[in-house]
């Protein structure tokens, strides 16, 4: 689940920007995946931050917004696997929502080779179980890449073909999204 | 001839929405004067629930609850643990309440967002551990002095929008009864854990652990505004912060009051409108506890085809 | 400056209480005034075992994150007697805050703020409500004005099945369910004879007791007409309250004419 805030007057204490900033922050429920301590929790809702305001600065018209900072905080229900591409997309989506101009939808999918093969928005086992990760967020329509991480090793060959298929997969995703924010916004229309 | 009647509309709609922002006691006092409220409702009725129980599969117990907008997400993590000394034939239940940033326009990053919530914190924890009877702790010992469950209850609000506090302690109720207590072994070494699924029937089992935590009451609240001379029951966050009084009411199924609290305000309410507020509690417990069985069956259906 | 006065012993059995106080008898209780320098107004209200010291500060310029333009806001700080807040502080904050929110015009100064500050010297039972009458003595030494006054009174419902006015703290954990209740007062000189009259100006006379519910917190397990008559005992109580907070505020102005 996603919110944003904003946009609203940036901190008196950062000083004079000319392009807006994204603030993001994100959260993971106690009982969203099995963990150790609340420290390795917190670096890891640090790390995921980190990754989703990456992905996103370069899809929003930040320079439009002078002064201004974007509140984007994220809460991890459930962590199924792939957690970090829906977080990704799901940001997206809602500041997309809020009115942000964006460049572009971000979607985002994250794809694991286990055993040779190459597996598309893989569940918790599967992730647990692959050699290697790759997780791409990318502007679908233009085919512009905003965030990648690659972990593990990969051949030439089939980091290619990784990601010709995660590009394929942010195609499908953003589709999914453009229709489920028409939705919303007729929804919202025809409940006014 | 229809589009000019569609932009009538729409400044009809802008001329509505400035007029309660800028005359939100006017805006007001015109609908109830009515009878009814600005989303239609009559006053004396609560808005509509839904209850997902076990909606997070990670969880030991879960809950997801809907009153009208306001939604709430509890679930329930077990652990063993040795009990404590003092108290070797209970089990432990710790609360925790926390409010998602997104929840309210009111929060602001690096404020504590512990203050907004600290009196339903207050109220979760009167109702379920107060009373000695609410929480059957001594249901989550496994094997007396050596084991017991911890069961940590988080329960996060997801969208604030108007008794909170109701919708907490029912997604807390809900998590509660939703969860499912595993078998335990004890191992060679005398060590207590939890056994996995395959291990069901397999020998070590600790005879007779408990399955599901024990709750001799079922406390739930009800929220009433006091606005003028009016009693709302269950307002939205709107409502909740013109009127600035509230009346919350805490009542078991048994129709036995657990808690009235009532923190000042502009009105005062009589002897006459507390014992109104109460009764729309009661029938209010009638109605959530048949959602509730209702949505515990699903749950556990749902549960075992997994 | 120091009033005390022993509120008067009510009807009822004669259950064995400490010191063998009756049923609907009220603790003794002490009230000074204007204890500290530095605040506007402060007040220190005991009833034998629990004693609460309250200062207020302002009206005054509210901090920029907190003002409001059109009223003043009212800010609560409650210090436990001892260790570090907890939520269940922070709740008794917010629900005293709400209580002087409503009788105090918070429309007569705009974009002020209202500190009272309740630190805990002793707990012995009832203290939520012996901190809001040492918050309400506390604004009257201000010089805060008020719409009303108002007095609270805890009681609690004894395992045997009655209800015990201002109970301590064993009694408190013994019971089955504590409730206690804010309530508005004022004193009625317009109705009353020309006799009447001089006596209440002299600190007598009745105060008349608002039968709705400024504040209210209670919690355990009870029925709905456990609830009336806790209601209505603590109605009772609070006229006491009332009567007791008149003598002592008469009597402190007494002291400083005479100076």
């Amino acid at each position: 689940m996603v919110g944003v805030f904003g946009p609203r007057q940036s901190e008196v204490k950062l000083g004079f920007t000319d392009t807006g900033r994204l603030n993001c922050e994100v959260r993971y429920t106690s009982f969203a995946a099995a963990r150790a301590s609340k420290a390795e929790q917190g670096q890891a809702e640090a790390a995921a931050a980190q990754a989703l305001s990456q992905a996103l600065e370069a899809s929003a018209q930040l320079e439009r917004f002078p002064k201004a900072v974007f509140d984007v905080s994220a809460m991890v229900l459930e962590a199924g696997g792939a957690d970090a591409a829906v977080l990704v997309t799901a940001a997206s989506a809602a500041l997309a929502d809020a009115g942000v101009e964006l460049h572009d939808l971000v979607s985002a999918v994250q794809v694991v080779k286990c055993g040779g093969q190459l597996l598309l928005d893989p569940s918790l086992e599967e992730g647990g179980a692959a050699e290697g990760s790759l997780l791409l967020a990318a502007m679908a329509s233009t085919g512009e890449v905003t965030h990648m991480e690659v972990r593990g090793r990969w051949g030439d060959g089939e980091l290619r073909e990784g990601l010709e298929l995660a590009l394929g997969g942010c195609g499908q995703l953003r589709g999914a999204v453009r229709e489920a924010l028409l939705a919303g916004m007729e929804e919202r229309a025809g409940g006014a | 001839m229809a589009s000019t009647s569609t932009t009538a509309t729409v400044a009809d709609d802008v001329e509505a929405e400035a007029f309660k922002r800028l005359y939100p006691e006017q805006f007001f006092d015109r609908f109830l004067g009515e009878g009814v409220r600005p989303d239609g409702r009559p006053l004396g009725r609560a808005r509509a629930v839904t209850i997902g129980a076990g909606a997070i599969t990670s969880a030991d117990g879960s809950a997801l609850v809907k009153v009208g907008r306001t939604s709430v997400l509890a679930g329930v993590r077990l652990e063993l643990i040795r009990p404590d000394e003092t108290t070797p034939g209970q089990g432990q239940l710790a609360l925790n309440v926390e409010l998602a940033p997104f929840s309210s326009p009111d929060y602001r990053p690096g404020r504590s967002a512990t203050d907004a919530v600290s009196g339903v914190v207050e109220k979760l924890q009167a109702a379920l551990l107060s009373g000695k009877d609410t929480v059957l702790l001594n249901t989550l010992c496994v094997a007396e002095g050596k084991a017991a469950w911890k069961a940590q209850l988080d329960v996060y609000v997801l969208d604030a929008d108007g008794c909170v506090t109701d919708a907490v302690l029912l997604a807390s109720i809900a998590a509660l009864r939703n969860t499912r207590l595993p078998l335990v072994r004890n191992t060679k070494e005398g060590n207590y854990v939890p056994a996995r699924r395959a291990e069901e029937g397999a020998a070590g089992l600790v005879e007779g652990c408990p399955r599901s935590v024990g709750l001799g009451r079922c406390p739930l609240a009800l929220t009433c505004c006091l606005y003028k001379q009016h009693v709302l029951v269950d307002p939205t966050a709107d409502e909740e912060r013109l009127a600035e009084c509230a009346v919350t009411v805490v009542v078991d199924q048994g129709g036995r009051l657990q808690g009235v609290y009532k923190a000042g305000g502009k009105v005062l309410a009589d002897a006459a409108t507390l014992l109104k507020c109460t009764e729309a509690a009661r029938l209010r417990h009638k109605e959530l506890s048949g959602l509730l069985e209702q949505s515990l069956q699903m749950g556990a259906e749902a549960a075992a085809e997994r | 400056m120091e009033t005390d006065a022993k509120a008067g012993p009510g009807p009822g059995s004669a259950a064995a209480r400490a010191r063998g106080r009756l049923p609907t008898q009220l603790r003794t209780l002490v009230c000074e005034r204007a204890v500290l320098d530095r605040a506007d107004g402060s007040a220190k209200w005991s009833a034998e075992g629990s004693c609460v010291l309250a200062a207020v500060y302002g009206p005054r310029q509210a901090r920029i994150q907190r003002e409001d333009a059109e009223r003043a806001v009212v800010e609560v700080v409650y210090k436990p007697r001892a260790g570090l807040q907890g939520p269940e502080h922070k709740a008794l904050e917010a629900e005293i805050r709400g209580v002087l929110e409503g009788v105090i015009p918070l429309g007569l100064h705009p974009r002020t703020s209202i500190m009272v500050v309740l630190q805990v010297i002793q707990e012995d039972g009832s203290v939520l409500a012996c901190a809001l009458n040492a918050a309400a003595a506390a604004l009257v030494d201000a010089g805060v004005p008020l719409s009303s006054m108002f007095a609270s009174v805890s009681c609690a419902l004894a395992s045997e099945g009655g209800l015990l006015l201002d109970p301590d703290a064993a009694e408190e954990q013994a019971a089955l369910a504590r409730f206690t209740f804010a309530l508005p007062y004022h004193f009625d000189l317009t109705t009353k004879g020309a006799a009447a009259k001089a006596e209440a100006a002299e600190g007598g006379g009745e105060a008349v007791v608002s039968s709705a519910v400024l504040g209210a917190r209670c919690g355990g397990d009870f029925s709905p007409e456990a609830l009336l008559e806790a209601l209505a005992l603590c109605r009772a109580g609070c006229g006491r309250v009332a009567a007791f907070g008149r003598l002592s505020l008469a009597k402190s102005l007494q002291a400083l004419g005479g100076q």
